[in-house]
């Protein structure tokens, strides 16, 4: 049985995963401030779901890796599908056409049957840097942010509200910019941590701090919904 | 500078305009959207325009024939009996000058019927059925045509404006089948479906070619009239076989 050293971890522990730690806490707790009927919203629990889960594995691939053991599987499986596929399904809660809907359910079969494939043909490995899967899942969340804007600025529901005061306005934009901006380190990782380390480290924090930015707005569309309900003012539209 | 300093840059300059990108696509949705909100109550306002304009137009026309109607009563009916009560009262005996009187009764009474008719308000406390019943009432005493009205009450409840557009559709359809179709029977039936009500107006008359423009702008504006209460105007009709309309109008 291995043996858990956890001095290292919490040696190695920075602001990065205490922050993703507090963000779920203060979501969790959000929620279950929220009255009965808000908690049944889609949006508000895949919000809820996605900040818990990018704490849960972001502590535990700093687990493993103080271990001294490769935790590139847990960013595999918990970061480019897990969290890929409730990243997409939070969108598709925001969408309100069928078709457009159906897309993000295509999308989501057509994303995990690639990735079956790679695995499976050795293209990609489990315990990689990942990527063609990276590539894949950010062009599916792009197109399916697309699919939003494209809702906002030709649908009569959107043309009433302001987007500014929507929720899933800012959401879209936070997973747009969360996505690209990580897209463009994470594929250019292993070829950092190789040759340039110094600059692997320093590039690191961007998708780190876009994580949190992004946790933290969804913790916010919580706690929009707990505010409201305290006080009757309409702060932000799920 | 070294090999690892430019590729930095390279990297940070690269995200920065990736960033930049991003954002002007953001600001440009916010711009679009803006743009075809301002757009979009345009249109609602001038929907809602052209929708005052109607209702007003149809008010007139209700108010027209109001007017035509108290002329044919004062002139055909009123003017009657004010000669008769003349005669009556001038009359020495005692039979006909209380025969007079009763003339006189009968003029305040059709006097304060007509009083009612001169305004709107009538339109409030007459329902669609009602009125319906009414004016196939007055086509069968013409004598012109046997009618025939079939009603499921779908239409009871109605907003003040679609009751008003819809007295006035149906008053023109059945004024067009009278003048232009001479049918020997028409027949109106009201009935319902899951999101709709309709009414269908049938007649047995001559009938027109659809296809061949017309000079008039009747149909248009009938069906144009529906469409601002968010009804629906159909008609079709062939030489021979009559003229079936249908006004539908959702819950």
């Amino acid at each position: 049985m291995i043996e858990l050293n956890l001095e290292s971890f919490f040696g190695r522990m920075d602001y990065y995963p205490i922050a993703l730690i507090g963000t779920a806490l203060l979501g969790l707790f959000g929620y279950f401030l929220l009255p009965k009927e808000q908690k049944k919203s889609k949006a508000i629990k895949l919000s809820l779901w996605i900040v818990v889960l990018i704490a849960f594995y972001e502590n535990l691939g700093g687990l493993i890796v103080s271990q001294g053991i490769s935790n590139s599987w847990v960013y595999n499986l918990f970061n480019s599908h897990v969290a890929t596929i409730l990243f997409l399904l939070l969108i598709k809660s925001f969408l309100k056409q069928r078709n457009h809907q159906i897309s993000i359910n295509v999308f989501i079969v057509f994303f995990l049957s690639v990735s079956t494939v790679l695995h499976l043909k050795g293209i990609s490995h489990y315990n990689d840097g990942g990527e063609y899967i990276s590539f894949l899942n950010t062009v599916l969340i792009l197109c399916s942010c697309g699919l939003y804007f494209y809702e906002l600025i030709t649908m009569d529901e959107f043309l009433e509200v302001n987007p500014l005061r929507e929720f899933s306005f800012w959401a879209s934009t936070a997973i747009l910019f969360y996505f690209s901006s990580s897209f463009m380190i994470y594929i250019s990782f292993t070829y950092l941590y190789t040759n340039h380390p110094d600059i692997f480290w320093m590039v690191r924090e961007i998708p780190r701090i876009m994580a949190i930015l992004c946790n933290l707005l969804l913790c916010l569309s919580i706690y929009a919904l707990v505010l409201k309900a305290k006080f009757q003012v309409e702060i932000i539209h799920v | 500078m070294s090999e690892q300093e430019s590729q930095f840059l390279l990297i940070l300059f690269g995200g920065i305009f990736f960033a930049f990108l991003m954002s002007v696509f953001v600001v440009a949705m916010v711009i679009i959207h803006r743009q075809q909100q301002v757009r979009s109550r345009e249109k609602l306002n001038q929907i809602k325009v052209e929708h005052e304009k109607t209702l007003l137009y149809v008010e007139n026309e209700i108010q027209q024939e109001t007017l035509t109607h108290i002329g044919r009563e004062l002139h055909d009916n009123i003017g009657q009996l004010l000669s008769l009560a003349k005669i009556s009262l001038h009359s020495v005996k005692p039979e006909r000058q209380s025969e007079g009187k009763e003339y006189i009764n009968q003029i305040i009474k059709e006097v304060r019927v007509l009083s009612k008719s001169l305004n709107l308000d009538w339109v409030e406390s007459v329902s669609l059925d009602d009125f319906i019943q009414q004016q196939l009432d007055k086509i069968q005493r013409t004598g012109l045509c046997e009618v025939q009205f079939q009603s499921d009450g779908s239409f009871l409840e109605l907003k003040k404006d679609q009751k008003l557009v819809l007295i006035r559709v149906i008053q023109e359809s059945l004024n067009n089948a009278l003048k232009h179709a001479q049918p020997s029977k028409i027949a109106i039936q009201v009935s319902q479906h899951d999101t709709f009500r309709k009414i269908e107006i049938k007649d047995d008359g001559k009938g027109f070619d659809t296809t061949i423009q017309s000079q008039g702008s009747g149909m248009y504006n009938l069906k144009k009239r529906m469409e601002s209460i968010g009804g629906k105007f159909y008609l079709t009709s062939a030489v021979g076989n009559g003229t079936h309309i249908t006004l539908e109008l959702p819950f």
